[in-house]
């Protein structure tokens, strides 16, 4: 067992885990964060990434002790004061929502690329989500989204400096 | 109103046609949707399945005690402890395994423990001693007498009246199509061709696995939690198969991430139900680990289809025989239905006199085949736009002259008999993607002379199984908002949005104010199952008729309070108002004055099943009315082939779909740009790979599905031939959606380089082989 202390969403968690536990386990099963999910366990569907100090990772290939002392981002860390984020609300707009469970995994992403490329060519958004599988929406509504959000957060007659939490 | 074009209509609705956003979006992208691989249950137990390495063999014994005394395992089950039997068309499953096993992954122990590592780890526990036994793995080599048999009791299995089984063999459906004199017909025939189709094993890989937990009750009445398309479906088949009555056993259906047919019978919960009758009322959840999904679910069945083609010189056709066999593996499952339905469409949307089919399915020690989006269709439609394209080269025709020629038109009759009566947009799906995607134009040439492009087309018709029926109420509280209780399920398909779209056009009510919930087979009414691409055409006319009820009821409630006959009251715009007059009553009034303030429901209810149905002759496949309604589609694709390689890029595909009115063109578009892209993986990069019974790629890893970089442009195009009997005008859209991208491909391959591809999927080396017959 080892005494984990981690930042989730903003929030602390000390927690006793024993060292094979996987972050997807601590976040599911000790922290009822139930919105990661998984659909493979060994990280080729993209469906459990979170960040981890704002890099995306494989939830459920990652231990959550080497998550000491780091911050968690999840899917429920997406809003802001009780308000979903502009690329939740374009996912809605664009129909980027089927059956919705590879949608965090799309979103937290989605997220790390805006991030580090507020504009980006669609080009762009397709390779940075080439290892996030989808069976239902053929993609194009999801990289419509990604798009329209990165022109909601990044408008080219405003471009802003600032980057969005 | 004499225009009654779709958009004409269209312009008199406040929401049917409109683009309407989903209201349970709002719970996925902030990871509150709760699916069955969410759930949880206070007490719940962890199942883990022990499933056989051998395609097939006899159980000599099973060891359970060491799993048994091992700390946290609450229960260990094994095939002799439950005797039961499931199916939907044919009982022909145990539980777990009896006595042998039938095909490599079949469940043969199974374990309870209070984590998933526990019961892992105890499942490891159990000895189990085979006696292997030759398998059959060739649907062909099944069929013929004197093959090892996997069923030698099928003769005793309950199953439904539609199909022709041969005890003593391993064919378990036989559907046959007479129509004509086909014998004459290839007499009268300029020309006759035979050309052989194959389709592989596909997964429907859907993101969220089966998953299903289940309890049971002191008085033995049995709860389930699925993620499950067909609540109806597994209430049905579960409390036949344990002998309990319907109202014992009640099925909840929770999220669902993706189903596509998969989805559609039992598969996880008749374990949790064998565990949870022996873990004294503690809850026992059972969720497919990724390689369960692909070994221990269904599969898209293997099809062999030879189709025997008469033509006259200008590309009539006038004889066709085909001879499909479809592998259903181990156990029945849908394989019976699924080689029916592509029996009954497998000549495609086309005029033909003469025809004779005869459509196997096959027992065989391989994964079991199961629905699979399309329900046979898709094999069938790579087959006959195949051998279109390829008859219309060796004629030195046109590939849309050819298909023009043959298409069906209003009137016409289809080869079970039944005339088209309406909605039969099938040319102008040919037209439109003819016009949108250029297809007349050559693309232009690329410019690397290693790569040839080319353009290919292909149509489709795809029925519906009829007749089934919809039930629906529309419940109305005081306040004037409404909840609609029924059984379909919201899949992603988006079929929640649409009922609230239609109840609200028809009662004139904003649409949020108008929710829906889950399926539970304790409160919500029958539906047949959320599949085949029926639920907008028959619950959309079940939440019609129940909107109708609740008009008229609430109407009879007005009438002594406003001093005005019934049937001079009308319900519009949430109240009740006599037309001409200022008399109106809004709903939240009639209640109140009706029942009191403390109020009341006011409940409409509907069912719909079509008319003028009959089961089809069981000879001959005649029968007048085979669907509830027919969808059509054509998609064109632009390809570009590397002649080096062998590799194929699809650069473009044009879809355009007659689905009737279009309720939610949002959704639609969605379904038909999800759909080509299953079309697309099923056509060059997914094939589950069944060595001797065994899967030899049960992983994201070795079975490639399509990512964002395998897309190419998709050009969506909504032909909307409204349907007599259809709510709005609307019939049904999703599993058309992948069946011609095959075909198509494969014709514009042969396009680009004058090779013919007829078995999927397209590899490079295929490709390669057949440019080398080609150009020697």
């Amino acid at each position: 067992m080892h005494r984990l202390s981690v930042m989730v969403n903003g929030v602390r968690h000390e927690q006793d885990v024993p060292s094979h536990r996987t972050l997807f386990q601590l976040l599911r099963e000790d922290l009822d964060l139930a919105g990661t999910k998984d659909a493979c366990r060994q990280g080729v569907c993209g469906s459990c990434t979170v960040l981890v100090d704002g890099v995306p990772m494989r939830s459920c290939l990652a231990l959550a002790v080497r998550c000491q002392g780091k911050h968690v981002t999840t899917v429920e860390g997406l809003e802001t004061g009780g308000k979903i984020a502009p690329l939740q609300q374009a996912f809605i707009d664009e129909g980027a929502v089927q059956c919705g469970y590879c949608t965090p995994g799309m979103l937290i992403m989605a997220t790390a690329l805006l991030d580090a490329n507020p504009a980006p060519t669609e080009g762009e958004v397709r390779a940075a989500l080439i290892g996030n599988l989808c069976r239902c929406t053929g993609y194009a509504p999801i990289v419509r989204a990604v798009l329209a959000a990165a022109k909601n957060r990044h408008p080219p007659s405003a471009p802003s400096s600032s980057r969005a939490p | 109103m004499n225009d009654q074009t779709p958009a004409a209509l269209a312009r008199q609705f406040r929401y049917v046609g409109k683009p309407v956003l989903r209201g349970e979006s709002i719970d996925k992208v902030t990871g509150r949707w709760v699916y069955g691989a969410d759930l949880v249950l206070p007490g719940m137990l962890h199942a883990k399945v022990l499933r056989s390495p051998y395609p097939h063999a006899r159980i000599l014994s099973v060891d359970t005690r060491r799993a048994r005394e091992f700390p946290g395992v609450r229960a260990v089950v094994t095939g002799a402890d439950v005797p039961y039997l499931f199916g939907s068309a044919v009982r022909d499953e145990p539980f777990l395994a009896r006595g042998k096993v039938r095909y490599a992954g079949e469940p043969v122990a199974a374990v309870a423990a209070v984590s998933e590592e526990i019961a892992r780890e105890a499942i490891n526990l159990i000895d189990v001693e085979y006696e292997e036994l030759p398998g059959v793995f060739d649907p062909l080599v099944a069929m013929r007498p004197g093959s090892p048999i996997l069923h030698e009791d099928l003769a005793t299995y309950q199953m439904e009246g539609a199909y022709d089984r041969y005890p003593g063999t391993n064919i378990v459906g036989h559907t046959k199509v007479r129509r004509g004199d086909v014998v004459q017909g290839f007499l009268d025939s300029d020309f006759v061709y035979e050309d052989v189709f194959t389709t592989q094993y596909v997964q429907h890989c859907s993101m969220e696995g089966h998953v299903s937990a289940a309890q049971v009750a002191s008085d033995g009445s049995v709860t389930v939690w699925s993620s499950c398309q067909s609540p109806y479906n597994f209430l049905r088949d579960l409390s036949n198969a344990l002998g309990l009555p319907y109202n014992m056993v009640r099925i909840i259906v929770t999220g669902v991430g993706g189903a596509f047919g998969a989805k559609m019978y039992l598969r996880t919960e008749p374990l949790a139900v064998a565990l949870a009758m022996r873990t004294q009322g503690k809850p026992v959840k059972y969720a497919h680990t990724r390689d369960e999904e692909f070994i221990g679910a269904v599969v898209k069945h293997p099809a062999h289809l030879t189709f025997k083609t008469g033509v006259k010189r200008d590309g009539r056709i006038v004889a066709r025989k085909i001879t499909a066999v479809f592998n259903t593996g181990g156990y029945a499952d849908a394989g019976p239905q699924v080689a029916r339905n592509s029996a009954f469409s497998g000549t495609g949307p086309y005029r033909i006199p003469n025809v004779w089919i005869d459509s196997y399915c096959v027992y065989t020690n391989n994964p079991i085949g199961g629905a699979f989006r399309g329900f046979g269709v898709p094999q069938a439609t790579w087959a006959h736009e195949s051998q279109m394209d390829m008859i219309a080269h060796r004629l030195g025709l046109d590939p849309v002259g050819i298909r023009m020629r043959n298409l069906f038109d209003l009137g016409d009759s289809t080869i079970t008999g039944e005339v088209l009566y309406t909605s039969v947009g099938v040319k102008d799906t040919l037209r439109r993607a003819v016009e949108v995607s250029g297809y007349g134009t050559p693309l232009p040439a690329s410019d690397d002379p290693k790569i040839a492009r080319g353009r290919g087309l292909a149509t489709m018709h795809k029925l519906t199984n009829t007749p089934t029926n919809s039930t629906a109420i529309v419940k109305m509280h005081q306040d004037g908002t409404i909840n609609l209780l029924c059984s379909s399920v919201e899949l992603g398909q988006g079929v929640n949005t649409v009922y609230r779209q239609i109840v609200a056009e028809r009662l004139g009510i904003p649409i949020e104010r108008i929710r829906i919930g889950a399926a539970d087979t304790h409160y919500t009414p029958y539906d047949q199952s959320t599949s085949g691409s029926r639920s907008v055409f028959h619950m959309g006319n079940a939440m019609l008729l129940a909107a109708g009820d609740l008009a008229q009821k609430l109407c009879a409630l007005a009438s002594p309070l406003v001093g005005v006959p019934v049937d001079r009251l009308l319900f519009r715009d949430g109240g009740v108002e006599e037309p001409g007059s200022d008399k109106f009553l809004s709903a939240k009034e009639i209640i109140e004055r009706s029942f009191g303030a403390r109020g009341s429901t006011v409940q409409g209810e509907g069912r719909f099943a079509p008319t003028g149905t009959r089961p089809p002759d069981k000879e001959t496949g005649q029968t007048p009315r085979m669907s509830a309604f027919w969808m059509y589609a054509t998609h064109v694709a632009d390809v570009e082939v590397d002649l080096e390689t062998g590799k194929v890029k699809v650069l473009k595909i044009v879809a355009a779909h007659d689905a009737g009115t279009i309720i939610n063109p949002e959704g639609a578009v969605g379904q038909i740009e999800g759909g080509v892209v299953q079309g697309l993986g099923a056509t060059l990069c997914e094939e589950m790979l069944v060595s001797d019974g065994i899967v030899t790629n049960p992983s994201f890893a070795e079975y490639k599905i399509p990512t964002t970089m395998d897309v190419p442009e998709i050009v969506t195009v909504l032909v909307e031939a409204p349907h007599a009997d259809g709510p709005y005008g609307a019939k049904g859209l999703s599993e058309p959606a992948l069946a011609p991208t095959a075909p198509a491909i494969a014709n514009a391959i042969f396009n680009a380089t004058g090779a013919r591809i007829t078995s999927l999927p397209i590899t490079p080396e295929k490709v390669l082989q057949a440019l080398k017959r080609v150009t020697p």
